[in-house]
């Protein structure tokens, strides 16, 4: 069996809980998801430390058990989210599609970086999706906008709306293939 | 520095081993649940308390967290200081978190009649006992799946839907 650990990260708000419940709904609805979904959150339902749930897949006889995480986006949180992402084996950032949110998306990926790198970690050399969420708010800003500053890995992109579940799926099964093909066997053994 | 799936290979001897040594821990020390675990929160090893995998396996990762949250705190107060062990107490039980060197922690937890003290003695002796355990892990480069990018395409697609 491998344990994989599976990190959404980005600015409060941005949408990381809602999109790691929806998710944790549709993989208990597939049979796919253990157990609970663990959540510790302030009275104001803002993640104070982590939310977590595990999901487990077979394939070819390998059982692959994911934890999925969600860091608390607010700043103050700063030294949680640098005990949540040890050891991490792939990351979702989830980026907030509203225009006063632009400079906020940056400094957070500025500042997930920073933490990896502290821990003798690349980010830009994991595996990441990027996920664009609130993508029905009518003052979304454009992807061609977003692209240059949130996705400076140029990896794959989804839009997503997360409170309608829209682009949940897409964004955990492309970040589950990124971490797996890492380990992947050159050709076919 | 690369990531890999799980950095380091555990036999299964050596597994048999920690095993054992958790189970002996429990006879002794009159602490009632303990987790091994790595510092990323997976689980290696837990006995004790009837707990479900799925618990155990949530516990590991708070245990991971508290203890992470808590190094930094070391490192507010002093750069070169180093997070060893954190203590804490609920209602009815105590609970002990302790690194067993540089990757892996223990998580232990004791009915509040125990006597705390001789628990971390026994912790002591254990955390010794682990170390060398330890030593027969081998660090491996990185983990491959037995499968190609193409095959981890297709199954996913099926399983979690295009």
């Amino acid at each position: 069996m491998m344990k994989l650990k599976i990190v959404y990260f980005g600015a409060s708000l941005a949408g990381k809980s809602t999109t790691v419940k929806k998710l944790y709904e549709i993989l208990k609805e597939k049979g796919i998801a253990k157990g609970d979904f663990v959540s510790m959150e302030t009275d104001e339902k803002r993640t104070l430390f982590v939310e977590m749930f595990l999901s487990s897949i077979e394939i070819e006889g390998e059982t692959f058990e994911m934890k999925i995480l969600t860091t608390p986006g607010q700043f103050r949180l700063h030294p949680l989210r640098k005990a949540i992402v040890q050891g991490v084996d792939g990351l979702v950032f989830v980026v907030d599609s509203h225009p006063d949110r632009e400079k906020i998306n940056f400094l957070v990926m500025r500042e997930t970086a920073a933490v990896l790198k502290e821990q003798g970690f690349d980010l830009y050399k994991l595996p990441v999706v990027v996920q664009y969420n609130k993508r029905d708010l009518p003052n979304a800003l454009p992807i061609d906008e977003l692209e240059p500053v949130c996705n400076p890995w140029g990896t794959k992109y989804v839009e997503s709306v997360a409170t309608e579940g829209i682009g949940v799926l897409e964004t955990f099964s492309s970040i589950v293939k990124k971490v797996l093909n890492r380990y992947a066997e050159k050709g076919s053994v | 520095m690369e990531l890999d799936v799980i950095q380091y290979e555990i036999d299964k001897e050596t597994e048999q081993k920690l095993g054992r040594t958790l189970k002996k821990f429990i006879d002794k020390s009159g602490a009632d649940f303990i987790l091994l675990a790595d510092k990323a929160g997976r689980t290696i090893s837990f006995y004790g308390k009837n707990l479900d995998e799925v618990t155990v396996e949530f516990i590991a990762s708070i245990i991971s967290g508290l203890f992470g949250a808590a190094s930094e705190m070391a490192k507010f107060i002093s750069d070169s200081d180093e997070m060893d062990t954190i203590q804490y107490e609920t209602r009815n039980q105590s609970v002990i978190v302790k690194a067993v060197s540089e990757k892996f922690l223990i998580g232990v937890i004791c009915p509040k009649g125990v006597a705390i003290g001789s628990v971390r003695l026994f912790i002591r002796d254990l955390v010794d006992e682990l170390c060398k355990h330890f030593k027969e892990i081998k660090l491996t480069p990185s983990k491959l799946v037995k499968l190609t990018p193409d095959m981890i395409e297709e199954k996913l697609n099926s399983i979690l839907g295009q």
